[in-house]
Parts: structure tokens; sequence; C-alpha cells
């Protein structure tokens, strides 16, 4: 186990949870039930993770108790989401880098895919360009 | 893969007709990385020759068709300083000359069958990085392969 590299995975899937929670009531209809899809998913990763680190004899650590969410507006809700999606990414890059244990790397590999086909998602409905990147987890 | 294989047999028969030694096994990690550059090859052709087969689609697939030759740029390293460096124009030069030869790519015509054949390939492409960023004894290699795999799987975003 790599548990400082899986805490901050962990403590970020959390705050996604949190943020989904929040932009997912800026948008309308058909991007909420994208923003209800990530929302679920965060929450599987986040309660994957959490049971990892448990399992492997470590605290896992809970949310906080509120994050500093603002949004107002779709495109605002957009940009957050890009935001979450490409700060996961970096996180599971760094577990891809940081384990040699072939269960986390697949795992990591995974996670990566996600936040990257997500912040795919959401950069084609902010309407940005380009909407993938060719380096997804390297800034 | 097969040809790949008998090119490799080849080569290897062709470079020791004087010396029985048995040549040093490869780097395991050696190969993965030659079957990413593989992988991105077919698929810069693939690209090539949706581009020619449909026009129309240019402004969509040219930027995905760039990642790609950044992907392969990123897999064989940095070109030679004094060399010709645009990736875009042509068949990447940094790369080193493929075993195997080229796949034939015979794309259908009309757009959405053109886009839909690229879907896949970009999802093979994807598993198969994926599943060798597992693999890789090399963390750099990993964390490369499993970009690559990302973006791979992010692109049938703009393709759908």
């Amino acid at each position: 186990m790599n548990n400082p590299l899986l805490v901050a995975l962990l403590e970020a899937e959390h705050a996604a949870v949190y943020a989904y929670g929040v932009l997912g009531g800026r948008l309308d209809e058909d991007p909420r039930r994208g923003a209800r899809a990530a929302f679920d998913n965060h929450r599987a990763r986040r309660d994957q993770l959490a049971a990892l680190l448990r399992a492997g004899g470590a605290a896992a650590p809970v949310a906080l108790p509120s994050y500093d969410v603002t949004v107002a507006t779709p495109q605002q809700a957009y940009g957050l989401a890009v935001r979450l999606e490409e700060g996961l990414a970096l996180r599971w890059r760094d577990l891809v880098v940081g384990t040699d244990d072939a269960m986390l790397r697949a795992l990591a590999v995974a996670g990566l895919q996600e936040t990257a086909v997500r912040a795919a998602q959401w950069r084609l409905l902010a309407g940005r360009s380009p909407v993938t990147v060719a380096l997804p987890g390297t800034t | 893969m097969l040809a790949g294989f008998g090119g490799a047999v080849i080569a290897g028969l062709t470079g020791c007709t004087s010396e029985p030694a048995v040549p040093p096994p490869p780097d395991p990690d050696d190969l993965l990385r030659a079957a990413a550059v593989a992988r991105e090859r077919s698929l810069l052709e693939s690209y090539d020759a949706a581009l020619l087969a449909s026009p129309a689609l240019t402004a969509r697939l040219l930027p995905l068709r760039e990642q790609h030759a950044e992907h392969l740029a990123a897999l064989v390293g940095p070109a030679p300083s004094g060399s010709p460096s645009d990736s875009a124009s042509g068949p990447p030069s940094a790369a080193p000359p493929s075993r195997s030869p080229p796949t034939s790519v015979v794309l259908p015509a009309a757009p959405a069958a053109t886009l839909r054949t690229l879907v896949t390939a970009e999802l093979a492409a994807a598993a198969g990085h994926g599943a060798d960023a597992v693999r890789a004894t090399d963390r750099p290699l990993a964390g490369l392969l499993a970009s690559l795999s990302a973006s791979e799987q992010s692109h049938p975003v703009t393709l759908a």
C-alpha cells in the first residue's frame, strides 16, 4: 500500500463528491444527469479508497464538514467540474507511478481514464477547445 | 502480431550468421514501449486514412491526430536537433522503423462509419496501453502509458 497517495486521493474524492452535489444544482436536466453520474462514480471510488486504506490497517480520513464551493452559473459549474477532474487525474497518475502493486496500478489507470473522459465531456459542454488533452494527469 | 514476430525472427537470423551466441532477452519494458509505438503509428495511419476518406471531418480529426503525434513523440523521445520536427506534416521522423509491415488501413467513406471505426481503434489502443501500464516495471513508462491510455479513452468524446 502507498498510504500517502491513497489518502490524497481519498481526500480529493471527498471534495469531488461534495462539489458535484453543489454544481449539479446549477445545471439543466441533461448536464445534471452527467453530474449525477460523476457524483455516483466519485462516491464509489471514495468508498473503494477508504476500504483499501482500512484493509491495510490505516486510518481513512473522513470528509470535511464543508468545502469552499461557489457556483452560480452553468459555465462556473462546468469550469469547476473540469478542475475537479484534472486535479484527480494528477493524483491518479501519481498513484500509477507511485506503486508497483498490480492491483493498485490497475485501479489508478482506471481512475485516470475516468477522469480524462469526464474532463473531456465537461470541456465539450463548456464549449472549450481542445476538448481532450494528449497527456492527462500531467498538468 | 504474427507478422511482427516473423519479422523479428528474420532480423535475428540475418544478424547472427557467424556467431551462434543467443542474444540477450529483450527488456520487457522495451517490448511494451515498442508495442505502444506500434499502436500509435497504427492510429496515425487510421487518422490519415480517415482524413483522406472524409475531408469534411478535418476540423474534428486534426486535433486528435496531433495528440497521437504527441503520444508517439513522448514514446520515442525528442527528435534529434536539426531534423524536421513538424510531426503533423508527415510520418513522424523521430520514430524508429517499425518491424512489422505497415497494416493497410481501409476506412469506409461515410463520415459516420469513419468515426465509428476511429472510436473502435481509440478504445482498443486505450485498452492496450492501459494493460501495459500495469505490466511496466519502469514507473515513468507506466505513467506515460497510463496517460496515453486515458487520452485515447477520452477521444471518443469528440468522435461520437
